[in-house]
């Protein structure tokens, strides 16, 4: 198994910005890569707080850019460190990208979609 | 009147809050947990939900957060047509559909849990829900509809009635149409370079 520990990786236990969400998915991508058995763990120990946009662009990304389903993701990589109200956010944010890719798929102009239906 | 709080300036330079609490409006809570995944690659949006969240996370861990019935109703509505307009890939939501949906459609149902999983979350984890008796009537009479939204009335009335806290974290403008006096926390440049202009700026004084 392959372990990366977040705050580390991104030398700040504040997880809010999306470049380093793009930062640990190249980690991800990078670790699923290696010839190495079981998953990769991902260790958020120590964080502080983490943003929606981190959290898509760490593993929303796997769904959109490597076509990753949400079977796919609990098979290869396994959370810990996380208290269970931010993995909630995480699992959602995972389907959140699947009905994006669904748009994507479809040939769905996916940024004028959600800029008329999600403005508030 | 409101008197404006730069919110990014307050907590990048570690002011204080000059309330002990702080009322959230929904398009905060919606640019914070951002429920539908928006902010993925537009660039403005990852900005916003990325300060709401910074802003807030600092907040909470110093004052007291409260939100009331009405935000969550509004919330709640937000969740539940974008749910299915996502799902469906539609511009119209169809409520009997939707019920269809929610009752018969298994991938539906396992997303919708979570969005309203998430739902409970913020508003009982987060946020302290102001509840207060009021006199119906007088809550509709009072309400202004040609400067304000119903929903900014109810919260609105909720900070003045709560008495002590009159601090409202919202990007909406209307607030800032508002005679009365109290506090208004902002991520919107736009209220703050008017407030500027109207010396309606408030400048948080000492430091933690």
């Amino acid at each position: 198994m392959k372990n990366i520990i977040v705050v580390n990786l991104l030398k700040s236990p504040v997880l809010l910005s999306a470049e380093k969400g793009e930062l640990l998915f190249e980690a991800i991508k990078k670790a699923l890569k290696s010839k190495t058995k079981g998953k990769v763990i991902i260790d958020f120990e120590g964080y502080r707080f983490i943003s929606s946009t981190f959290l898509n662009n760490a593993f929303g990304q796997l769904c959109i850019d490597l076509n990753f389903s949400e079977k796919d993701i609990k098979d290869k990589i396994e959370i810990s460190g996380l208290n269970s109200d931010d993995e909630d956010d995480l699992e959602l944010a995972i389907s959140n990208a699947q009905l994006r890719k669904r748009l994507i798929e479809d040939n769905i102009n996916v940024q004028e979609f959600y800029a008329s239906f999600m403005n508030y | 009147m409101a008197q404006v709080i730069d919110a990014l300036d307050l907590v990048n330079n570690q002011k204080r809050l000059p309330t002990e609490a702080f009322f959230v409006d929904t398009n905060i809570i919606i640019n914070y947990k951002d429920p539908f995944g928006s902010s993925y690659k537009d660039k403005r949006i990852e900005k916003l939900n990325e300060d709401t969240t910074k802003v807030l996370e600092h907040l909470k861990s110093l004052y007291k957060a409260y939100t009331t019935l009405s935000v969550s109703q509004e919330y709640y509505k937000y969740i539940h047509t974008n749910s299915y307009k996502l799902y469906k890939q539609t511009k119209e939501f169809r409520l009997y559909d939707f019920k269809k949906l929610r009752e018969t459609d298994i991938s539906f149902m396992n997303i919708w849990e979570k969005y309203l999983k998430q739902f409970k979350t913020v508003f009982t984890k987060n946020f302290k829900i102001i509840d207060k008796e009021f006199n119906g009537e007088d809550i509709i009479i009072e309400f202004k509809g040609s400067l304000v939204d119903f929903g900014d009335h109810l919260l609105f009335y909720t900070m003045k009635y709560e008495g002590v806290n009159k601090c409202i974290f919202s990007n909406d403008s209307d607030f800032y149409s508002y005679t009365d006096d109290f506090f208004l926390l902002t991520l919107n440049k736009k209220i703050i370079n008017l407030a500027k202009q109207d010396k309606k700026i408030y400048h948080p004084s000492k430091k933690h």
